[in-house]
């Protein structure tokens, strides 16, 4: 029984392993978790927000839950502080050049979308 | 939210009994006061916002086919009857509505009496104590308080959250929203003076600030500012109020009165009220949005 399954072993070594022999694709894949997405943040360098802009992210808050937020690049709270939220997506939305969508899945920059205008690009930025 | 339906004439133009707004204040109200009133807050119409007259109307289709009125902005009425705190109460809707949206929050066709936005507890919606400012601006408690007396208070200290909100966000300090009716969504409470509020409540006040108030310098800048989703509070006739939708048919301007229903001004009015009036564009932004008092 030995030398057979060595011989086995060897072939497989030599000429890989027969079709009928493998395993189905994605069987033992485990793929990469997909990030969930749980906020927006659209940061402007001006007053005006494209209208498209603001129904994209109505519709998100809306229809999809997530947490949306039109901010102007000098967002304070209470203490003058920028708020523990805005931390993260406000210094990469500076980072990329104002304005600038930034999705956000819990403390993880996603995405960064420049200066976006239509209500489609606020949409498909979000997966 | 339909801006070129035609309008009941019965509430455009409505005279009350003295709400707290009188003559006097009006003519001190000057947008110079103001101003000085909200220190570094304060800066001018931005030219951006600029909209050529002859464009309104395409502008207000837009708004009405997407909800991006400064009345969808809005959630809630309030109901001051009996009291004079009627500038509170236009602050109010002008802080809440910038407040929204900044969250991206829009609720339908807005205020409805007897309602409440399922949406508003889900989008974090929080409403303020009208009393908590009125009380110190005029600690007599009858007679009314100018707009620059609010604003000033609200600029500097902040303002209180109601006793009723959307949501449970365990505030430390809250106060009665009003001395006066009240509503479903706004609390009603005996009269508070300034010494009687809650321990420690400047720690809570102090999150609910304007931090940008736009000035306009003529009525199309009033006008511009609506279009693009702001409240414009004035003071006109006795009484201020919260200026939120330009109705596009008839060049009226819609706001809900602290009287839990919606009133208009001619564009007569209007032309004769946007002098002192003002915008608040943003506000102080919470830590986080589900407990806005951490």
């Amino acid at each position: 029984m030995k030398p057979v399954l060595l011989l086995l072993a060897g072939l497989f070594v030599a000429f890989g392993v027969p079709d009928s022999l493998s395993v189905p694709s994605g069987w033992w894949h485990v793929s990469a978790p997909v990030s969930q997405v749980t906020a927006v943040f659209y940061v402007g360098d001006s007053t005006v927000v494209p209208t498209g802009v603001r129904v994209g992210m109505s519709r998100l808050s809306k229809e999809k839950d997530i947490l949306a937020f039109l901010i102007d690049k000098d967002v304070v709270d209470g203490d003058g502080e920028v708020p523990e939220q805005y931390r993260v997506p406000l210094e990469a939305a500076k980072k990329n050049g104002l304005p600038t969508l930034v999705v956000m899945g819990g403390e993880t920059v996603l995405r960064v979308v420049k200066a976006p205008v239509t209500e489609l690009e606020v949409w498909s930025a979000v997966p | 939210m339909n801006s070129f339906i035609s309008i009941d004439p019965s509430l455009v133009d409505v005279i009350l009994p003295p709400s707290g707004y009188t003559k006097e204040m009006e003519e001190e109200d000057t947008t110079d006061v103001i101003w000085d009133a909200c220190g570094s807050a304060a800066t001018d119409f931005p030219s951006d916002l600029w909209i050529e007259p002859k464009d309104w109307k395409d502008k207000a289709r837009d708004n009405d086919k997407y909800g991006l009125w400064a009345m969808n902005y809005l959630d809630r009425y309030t109901d001051q009857r009996d009291t004079h705190e009627c500038t509170t109460h236009s602050l109010r809707a002008n802080f809440e509505a910038a407040r929204n949206r900044m969250r991206a929050a829009s609720y339908g066709d807005g205020p409805k009496k007897d309602f409440r936005h399922p949406d508003s507890a889900r989008y974090g919606s929080t409403w303020m104590s009208c009393a908590s400012v009125y009380a110190e601006a005029n600690p007599d408690r009858w007679g009314g308080a100018n707009v620059r007396r609010v604003v000033e208070i609200a600029c500097r200290r902040g303002m209180l959250p109601d006793l009723i909100q959307p949501a449970e966000y365990g505030f430390k300090h809250q106060l009665q929203g009003t001395v006066g009716k009240g509503n479903n969504n706004q609390s009603s409470g005996p009269w508070v003076s300034l010494s009687q509020f809650p321990d420690g409540w400047e720690e809570t006040a102090k999150l609910f600030k304007p931090v940008k108030v736009i000035f306009p310098s003529s009525f199309e800048e009033a006008v511009c500012l609506v279009l693009h989703g702001r409240v414009v509070s004035v003071g006109r006739n006795g009484h201020a109020v919260p200026w939120a939708q330009w109705m596009a048919a008839e060049g009226m301007l819609a706001y809900p009165d602290s009287y839990s229903i919606t009133r208009y001004d001619s564009e007569r009015t209007a032309k004769s009220a946007w002098r002192g009036s003002f915008a608040i564009d943003t506000v102080t932004a919470p830590d986080d949005w589900s407990q806005p008092a951490k």
